[in-house]
């Protein structure tokens, strides 16, 4: 745990994710899908920021992006219709809690 | 380099592609500079759109006499702490840098060594001391390679063209003795006690200069690392990784937005990545060889 986060967001961080959406301000676009590669870039329209993320986390952003708030489990639902993975479903609460860290996800409660 | 030179005003715009400098300076040593590395680059007449007004001048009050020293100035500010007056020309060369990777002009400006063969530029992004001078002067002088830059890469966002912006190629410390021993080489004055250490500049060379309108398509990226006498390795980057070290060699991504998101993109969609180690100029030439040829 980071030195600066307090209780309140240490008892969010346990606590499941069950529904998310976009953080409120962003404005994605999305590098080419290279081949060969494992990882994308993502550009902040608003705010300068890029950063290289996972695949599977651009595919939830996507998602997110077309239908605002999603359950995780319709996400994974979805993202496995459109790729089948064997652990994709293990990978993708890990994934989504990362993208909440970087201010790209954000719970909705 | 003729040695001395009386002291003469200079006024002259110069086409540095892909730029129109004015350069104005008393300074003998400035117009030794400019007659020894820029002679064939096109001068125009007071009418010319000017993209940088540079003035390289004397310091000011007693300083002009006492410990002299040269400012360099871009639309008449100052930026800079002023330099020792011996070191005029070497100010010239490193505010021009600076006006270039501040004032970009709708271009996205990157930290990197910028060579072609044809159409395909190889792009060598680095921190300095990485070794990009000494390879892309080697590139140049031995291999046959045109040089577009040997440290600010310019991508046109429009066209997705790398843009020539020959320059003398700057040169530090051990280099200066390698380049020095290149059978074409031109080498200008040596600065010692510079704030880089030692330094100076080798001529780029003309066909370089000849062909400065012709862009190029950047199909390999190579981010190399001098270690001396090291083994040499070569290790393929996926593009992420390789946007992401390029960003950090980027001067102006952030205020270029989408644009320069977009453009940087699309650069590499169409390039292979590498970071190379070497432990010497040949073995640097030779992982280049052997990226380029395969």
């Amino acid at each position: 745990m980071e030195s600066g986060m307090g209780q309140a967001d240490a008892d969010h961080n346990c606590l499941p994710l069950t529904e998310v959406s976009l953080a409120y301000g962003r404005s994605l676009i999305f590098s080419p899908t290279w081949p060969c590669s494992d990882a994308t870039v993502l550009f902040d329209r608003n705010s300068g920021d890029y950063w290289v993320i996972s695949l599977l986390g651009a595919r939830a952003l996507k998602l997110l992006q077309t239908h605002g708030e999603m359950t995780v489990q319709e996400m994974g639902r979805q993202l496995e219709r459109e790729q089948s993975a064997a652990d994709m479903f293990a990978a993708l609460e890990p994934t989504l809690r990362s993208l909440v860290e970087t201010g790209l996800v954000q719970p909705v409660h | 380099m003729p040695s001395k030179q009386r002291s003469r005003l200079i006024d002259t715009i110069l086409h540095i592609p892909p730029f129109n400098v004015r350069v104005r300076s008393p300074f003998a040593e400035v117009a030794r500079h400019l007659d020894y590395f820029y002679t064939s680059y096109q001068r125009y007449g007071p009418d010319a759109f000017i993209d940088f007004d540079v003035q390289v001048l004397h310091g000011k009050g007693v300083r002009r006499w006492w410990r002299p020293q040269v400012r360099f100035l871009l639309d008449a500010a100052e930026s800079f702490f002023p330099l020792p007056a011996q070191q005029a020309a070497p100010m010239f060369e490193w505010g021009l840098n600076w006006c270039i990777a501040t004032r970009p002009l709708g271009y996205l400006v990157m930290h990197a060594g910028l060579l072609a063969l044809d159409d395909r530029a190889l792009m060598m992004p680095g921190i300095p001391g990485a070794g990009k001078s000494t390879l892309s002067a080697s590139l140049c002088l031995l291999e046959g390679w045109r040089l577009l830059s040997d440290e600010l890469a310019i991508l046109d966002p429009k066209s997705g063209q790398m843009l020539p912006h020959p320059r003398p190629i700057s040169l530090k410390n051990a280099s200066i003795d390698i380049v020095t021993g290149f059978p074409q080489a031109r080498i200008g004055t040596v600065y010692h006690d510079t704030r880089k250490g030692t330094i100076s500049h080798a001529a780029c060379p003309p066909d370089s200069v000849a062909a400065s309108s012709t862009g190029a398509r950047v199909r390999w990226v190579v981010f190399p690392r001098f270690e001396l006498d090291s083994a040499s390795s070569c290790e393929e980057l996926s593009r992420a990784e390789a946007f992401a070290l390029i960003s950090e060699q980027s001067f102006n991504r952030e205020r270029m937005g989408e644009v320069g998101f977009d453009a940087l993109c699309s650069m590499l969609t169409d390039a292979r990545c590498f970071q190379i180690v070497y432990g010497s100029t040949s073995a640097g030439l030779q992982l280049i060889r052997d990226i380029t040829l395969s």
